[in-house]
Parts: C-alpha cells; structure tokens; sequence
C-alpha cells in the first residue's frame, strides 16, 4: 500500500491505496465517485475522461501513484451544492442526453474546450470530443449543446428557467 | 508491486539497474493497457511524468530539444514553422485529446513499434536521440535507433528528441491511413522532408515510412531515384511506382499486401502534392 495526497473536487484527501490501482479505481472505488465511468478500459471511449492538473484525461490509463499532489475535477466537482453547472444544463436543454452512460465524459470534454476558448467553432469541439464514444445521440446533439454552453459562458445566450 | 515516483534520471537509472524486472511508466497509455493485458513481466515501476529536466521543451539556435516526457499536447502548444506541418500533422493525428495529453513522445518511440506516428517524422528530420543508461549517455541517430535498441530499450532511458530546424525552401509532411486500434496489418505512415533549389529541382530529400517493415524506416531506394529530379508529377509516378515494389518486395507473400500497395498511392501522393502546394506559396 502507498500514501497518496490528492485534491478531488476542491478537497483534500490523504488516501491509503493499492500501488496497483489506476486513478479511476481510486475516484470510483475508494472516493465513490461513481459518476466517473468505466467503459473499455483501454483509452478508447473516453466515459472515464476527468481533468487532471487542467487537462482532459482519461483515469482508466493512469496509475494511482502517479497523481500524488494532483489536483482532479470529475463531474461531482462541477455542480454548484444543489445546483448543476452551465455546462450541464445545457445538455439537458439540447437534449443532449440520452442513456447517458457518456454524459459525464462528455461534459469534462465539453468543460476543457469551453475553457479554453468559450466560443468554440463546430470543428473545435467535434475535435474537442473526439476521444469520447456516444452510442446514442448521433453527437449532434451534443455538439450543439457544447455551443449553447459557450452561449451561457460568454452572454449570447441565457438560462430558460 | 512496487511503485516509485522518480524525481531524476539519476535516480530512475539506479532503480533500472538494481530491480531487473523494474520498468519506466511515463504517459501510461501503452504501459497501462500491457499490464492490464498481462503481457508485461514487470514487479517494479518507476514513474518518470514529474521529472523536470524531462519535461523541457526548447529552441536553442537552430535546434528544437524536447524533453523524452513532454506529452504530445505540450509540444502541439509550441510554435513550429510553417514548413514543420508534417511534424505537427502527425502528432495531431495521435489517438484523442486525452491520449494526446498523456501520451509522450519518448514513450512513442520506445517500444519501437512500427506504427508509431511520431517515427515517419523523426526519420524525415534526421532527428537525434538522446539515450542514458547506467553506463553511459549517447545520442543515436533516429536511422540507428531501432538497430541501437533492438526490440526495446531495456533499463536505459530516452531523454530527449531533437531536430533542426528546416530552411525556407525545405517542407516537411506527413500521412497516414489506418486506425490505431486496428492490427499493423491496416495501417501506412509516410513522412517527406523535401529541399528543392531555385530550378525546382530535389536537392535533399529523406523519405521514411511506417507500418510496411518491422521498425518506422528510411527508404533510401526512392531517395536516390528521385534526388536532382524537378518535383513534378512525373516524379510522384515515379516515387509511387518505386515504393509499390519495395512493399511487393517486402510484404510477398502477407495478406496485407494488396491493402498497402493501394493506401501507398494515397499517403505518398498527398505528401509529395502538399509540398508542392507549399513551393508554389513560397
Ligand atoms: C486510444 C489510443 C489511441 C492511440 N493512438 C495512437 C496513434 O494514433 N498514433 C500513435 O503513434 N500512437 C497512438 N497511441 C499510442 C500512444 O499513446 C503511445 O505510443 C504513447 O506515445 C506512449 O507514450 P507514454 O508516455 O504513454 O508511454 P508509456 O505507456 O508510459 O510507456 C510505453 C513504453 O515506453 C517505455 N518508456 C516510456 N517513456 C520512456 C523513456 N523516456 N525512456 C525509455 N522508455 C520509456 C515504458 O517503459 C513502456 O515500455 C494510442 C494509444 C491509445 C490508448
Ligand atoms: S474507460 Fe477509459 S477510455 Fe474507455
Ligand atoms: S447518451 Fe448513451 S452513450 Fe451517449
């Protein structure tokens, strides 16, 4: 077993793990943070994405040990307490969600783009997702809420309550 | 298992040498995927992703260094010029955002896989690289690397990749067909880094393939043919014409075959078409 100091979601834990255990066994199993998914296990799919140190990573191809002293955001990190963030409500708004197994995935991807340029073009954010699998919506859809997000971000567009 | 984060190539060579089963893990994403597979025989691994002197990307006169640890996404965020294209074409084409931001570009080159898109380009540039292990420190041809490593690079380390910069009558490019996840059998890489003189003719040029051999290499033979020769279609012919029988040559008898000599057509084709484009701007 090693020691680990890891920043998940703006908290701080000192963590007891297995040297064996990628990042996404640490966040699901023993952070509970099940909103991180495991697909193909091989950096396929992208389901497992989260941000690592401000980047688009997928967990399933990281070891646990390597984070020490990192900081990581998955999706439970992106909610404001009760409420859901931007980004989300604009894939609930676009219908950008269907069975939603690469939803939180999806969103990650959707939070790096957006915060590097809020007004991405079409052609960035298909770019932008394209380590992330849907099997459902034909991506349409999630592009456009990608661009209804960045429309919240920068003031083109507002929230329907 | 044992793990340790390294915070020097000192100290991981040390740890190389004394635990014969011990292996680096860099970006982790081919490493992860052979223990998982348990194709990998190793009790001991040594993480070298926060070593500093590793992660340094640089231009020093006419030389860009680049650390063996920089992630792909790092080194598209540098500047390259115009005439790189192919350089920054074929690390964009690696995997997806996520692989592209842990995947390094020493870990590309270690395994000394065929496909790896990183080669094509590296061959094409002449591009040193610099190798420690615990005896002593070289810097390898990228045309000898493959001989120098054999089937890998067992407790050494790669620490840097370098390459010149290009002159404004030189363009490098790079294409490729085939999907990663697919076998070697699918896949084709080429790389040209063509110099023409004031008469359009070829005055250097280094042609390097992946995928239609056991390492990434230089094909000298349609070097030599096409060298001194005005860069027109007729040499495109030729160059395509002289490549579908080095892979006749060199695949008879595979079932791959038929699927390289056309895909050959295309990727060369675009290479050669793309620096054409970039002399006519020039
Ligand atoms: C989904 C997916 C898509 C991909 N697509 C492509 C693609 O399109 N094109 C392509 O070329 N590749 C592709 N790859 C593979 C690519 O990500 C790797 O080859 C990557 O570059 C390896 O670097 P790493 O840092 O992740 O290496 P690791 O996985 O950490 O290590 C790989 C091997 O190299 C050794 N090693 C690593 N660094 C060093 C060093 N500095 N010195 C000595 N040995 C070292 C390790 O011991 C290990 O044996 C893909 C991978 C995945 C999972
Ligand atoms: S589970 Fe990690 S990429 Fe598919
Ligand atoms: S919504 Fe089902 S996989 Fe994307």
């Amino acid at each position: 077993m090693i020691n680990l100091k890891i920043n998940v979601n703006n908290t701080d834990y000192e963590i007891e793990i297995d040297e064996e255990k990628r990042l996404i066994d640490l966040l699901r199993d023993e952070l509970r943070l099940t909103g991180v998914k495991e697909g193909c296990s091989e950096g396929e799919c992208g389901a497992c994405s989260v941000i690592l140190d401000g980047k688009l990573v997928n967990s399933c191809l990281i070891m646990a040990f390597q984070v020490n002293d990192s900081k990581v955001v998955t999706i439970e990190g992106l909610s404001e307490g009760d409420n859901i963030n931007y980004i989300q409500k604009a894939f609930i708004e676009a219908g950008a969600v269907q069975c939603g197994y690469c939803t939180p995935g999806m969103i990650l991807a959707a939070k790096a783009i957006l915060d590097k340029n809020p007004n991405p073009s079409r052609e960035e954010i298909r770019m932008g997702i394209s380590g992330n699998l849907c099997r459902c919506t034909g991506y349409e859809k999630i592009v456009e809420a990608i661009e209804l997000a960045g429309g919240y971000l920068n003031g083109t567009k507002t929230y329907r309550e | 298992m044992k793990v340790y984060k390294s915070n020097s190539v000192e100290e991981t060579l040390e740890i190389l040498k004394s635990a014969p089963k011990s292996k680096i893990i860099s970006g982790g994403t081919d490493l992860i995927i052979e223990l998982r597979n348990h194709n990998s025989d190793v009790d001991y691994l040594v993480d070298i992703s926060s070593i500093e002197e590793l992660k340094k990307i640089e231009k020093v006169n006419d030389e860009y260094i680049i650390g063996s640890a920089v992630p792909f996404s790092d080194i598209l965020n540098f500047k390259f010029p115009d005439n790189l294209k192919g350089f920054v074409n074929a690390l964009n084409q690696i995997g997806s955002p996520q692989i592209r931001n842990r995947g390094t570009i020493g870990g590309n080159l270690a395994n000394a896989s065929t496909s790896a898109d990183s080669a094509p380009v590296l061959l094409a540039l002449d591009a040193k690289v610099g190798i420690s292990t615990g005896d002593f420190e070289k810097e390898v041809s990228m045309t000898d690397f493959y001989d120098f490593i054999g089937e890998g690079l067992y407790h050494g380390i790669i620490t840097y990749i370098k390459f010149k910069e290009i002159p404004l009558n030189s363009y490098l490019s790079f294409e490729k067909l085939g999907y990663r996840k697919s076998l070697a059998i699918s896949k084709l890489s080429i790389s040209t880094n063509i110099t023409l003189n004031e008469n359009f003719e070829i005055e250097k040029i280094f042609v390097a393939s992946g995928a239609i051999g056991k390492y990434p290499m230089r094909e000298y033979e349609v070097e030599s043919k096409i060298i001194s020769q005005p860069l027109n279609e007729n040499i495109i012919q030729l160059s395509i014409e002289t490549m579908k029988e080095i892979i006749s040559e060199r695949l008879k008898g595979r079932s791959s075959l038929n699927y390289k000599l056309s895909a050959i057509e295309y990727v060369l084709r675009s290479c050669l078409e793309e620096s054409i484009q970039y002399f006519k701007r020039c």
